[in-house]
């Protein structure tokens, strides 16, 4: 079988950069994943940006990217799949390379967030769902639309907003070990507590910022990958599902039925039991936008059964050494989550993590040699899930 | 320096800034559910039937996307007792809703119709709760005197 792995990575510094533009972040993601991989860049043949766009002046990202990293034979395209956009370029250039359309591809994710105001990005993203029936006349923003599963969580399994907290309070102390992390700080659960509604009931420290941020990495053919590094990152699956644009179509509001399907599908694929899926993957990046997105994700994925996912958080078993680290990059709470980079992000995390190039305090333990993550665009509208292998 | 390069306000970084601005104001074709309008100006919400297989959908479409009929679909008067899922109420507001109040809103349960709706939820529920009963009610609403429709108490 053609398996597809990454042979290098790179990583812009995230968070609010007034002193990079678009350009310079993809040149700092770009050429560092292009030079860590040893390839000529003459030899990329396809190149893929995910970009959600709006906030940032340029309108046709792809070709700004290509320009800057100076690739000039590749087939190139733009995805978007909101905050998953990142995950769909990986699984673009891996069925490019499976297809044996392409040998050696690039996938880039770029967010230029803050070329607008805060109030503005809140607005361009709050619209991004169904705009008619859900945005037009309620004005309906992303935190919100978090919080109507915030809501219905807690109020279902009697789960409280300090709960929710130890998301931030975990994700932030991993966030503070990550030199590329929009924040440096460690928070406690009265900090979270004592910060600001931003959609009831989630509050200022359960939410991620607005961050600018580019992530990018090559991947290249099971034969091609082996004449750069012994050690390439394969893809041994992505499952991938949609979900209702209107919110309002959803049964319950208590889990991402997107997710849960995706889980299942990259499950099936990659042969992980998905009762006990914790017991085949050494780490996990998910979807943390919002506090509540990160409890979801573990019953989701079945890290914890239905209504268990606090609990997992009360026991700290989601730290590094319990049953299942999770986010020990500091999420996308606290790493940031520059929207169309995140997914390839989670890939360079996937990537460093199972080679071992974590930094100290943040690096997993590899035995089984495999790395899950979770990407969910708008609120549930998409979902990939992705497992990599050593 | 040229006028049009300024300094981020808190970290002195130079930035440019743009001298174009846009406004965007969309025109959205509602022609094949004009009748919901129509209706909701007489405070009455309709949702679609598919005359083929029955299913019922809300929003209202002009096509039924369970069995795939493309015909004239039924437009029909929602019985709207239902019941309060979830709700949130919005601090951090959108641009275009700055100038107005905080806002709470809420996705209800039609039960009858097992459909549900999201809409703002109205002065007469003080402080929903998931599970309290609810109706939906057609209202001119005060900020901006727009006809729409709110999760209401019974």
């Amino acid at each position: 079988m053609n398996r597809v792995g990454i042979i290098g990575y790179g990583i812009s510094k995230f968070g609010k950069r007034t002193d990079a533009s678009m350009y310079d972040l993809i040149w700092e993601a770009g050429s560092e994943a292009i030079r860590s991989s040893g390839v000529d860049k003459k030899d990329i043949d396809y190149m893929v940006v995910s970009n959600m766009g709006m906030w940032s002046s340029e309108e046709l990202p792809a070709v700004v990217a290509g320009e800057v990293l100076g690739i000039k034979n590749a087939g190139l395209h733009r995805v978007e799949a909101a905050c998953a956009s990142g995950s769909s370029a990986i699984a673009s250039a891996y069925d490019a390379i499976r297809s044996e359309r392409s040998k050696i591809a690039i996938a880039v994710g770029i967010e230029k967030m803050n070329e607008v105001e805060s109030e503005t990005a809140i607005e361009l993203i709050g619209r991004a769902g169904n705009f008619l029936w859900e945005y037009e006349f309620f004005g309906l923003t992303f935190p919100g639309y978090y919080a109507l599963y915030a809501t219905a969580y807690l109020n279902r399994y009697s789960g409280k907003e300090e709960d929710l907290a130890l998301v931030s309070v975990k994700n932030h102390h991993y966030a503070h070990l990550n030199p590329i992390a929009h924040f440096g700080n460690e928070i406690t659960v009265e900090d979270v507590m004592k910060s600001r509604y931003i959609a009831s009931p989630l509050k200022l420290y359960d939410s991620s910022p607005i961050t600018d941020g580019s992530a990018a990495v090559i991947m290249a053919s099971e034969d091609i990958a082996k004449q750069y590094t012994d050690t390439p990152i394969w893809i041994d699956s992505i499952g991938s599902n949609l979900g209702t644009a209107n919110l309002s179509k959803r049964n319950d509001f208590v889990h991402i039925e997107a997710a849960r399907e995706a889980a299942s599908k990259a499950y099936r694929m990659a042969k992980i039991d998905a009762e006990k899926p914790y017991r085949f993957i050494d780490g996990a990046d998910v979807h943390d936008c919002f506090s509540i997105a990160e409890v979801l994700a573990y019953e989701d994925l079945g890290f914890a059964e239905r209504g268990r996912g606090l609990d997992m958080l009360r026991n700290g078993e989601t730290y590094i050494g319990g049953k299942i680290p999770v986010n020990v990059d500091g999420g996308l709470i606290s790493k940031g989550h520059p929207i169309g980079a995140t997914g390839v992000a989670m890939a360079v995390e996937a990537s460093k993590q199972l080679l071992r190039k974590a930094e100290p305090g943040r690096q997993i333990d590899v035995k089984n040699g495999r790395f899950l993550t979770h990407n969910v665009g708008g609120t549930g509208h998409y979902a990939y899930v992705t497992v990599y292998s050593i | 320096m040229p006028g049009y390069i300024v300094k981020d306000e808190k970290t002195k970084n130079p930035v440019l800034l743009d001298l174009r601005e846009l406004d965007i104001k969309y025109r959205i074709p509602v022609s094949r559910i004009e009748k919901f309008y129509q209706a909701l100006d007489q405070g009455i919400i309709m949702g679609t039937k598919c005359p083929v297989c029955g299913a019922r959908f809300f929003p209202p479409q002009a096509w039924c996307s369970d069995c795939g009929y493309s015909g004239e679909m039924e437009f029909y008067p929602l019985d709207t007792h239902g019941h309060l899922m979830t709700f949130t109420k919005i601090f951090a507001k959108p641009k275009s809703f700055s100038s107005f109040g905080d806002y709470t809103v809420g996705i209800a349960h039609l039960d009858k119709e097992d459909l549900n709706i999201l809409a703002w939820i109205d002065e007469s529920i003080q402080k929903p709760e998931v599970g309290m009963e609810t109706v939906i009610k057609v209202e001119k609403r005060k900020e901006d005197g727009a006809t729409v429709y709110f999760i209401a108490s019974p």
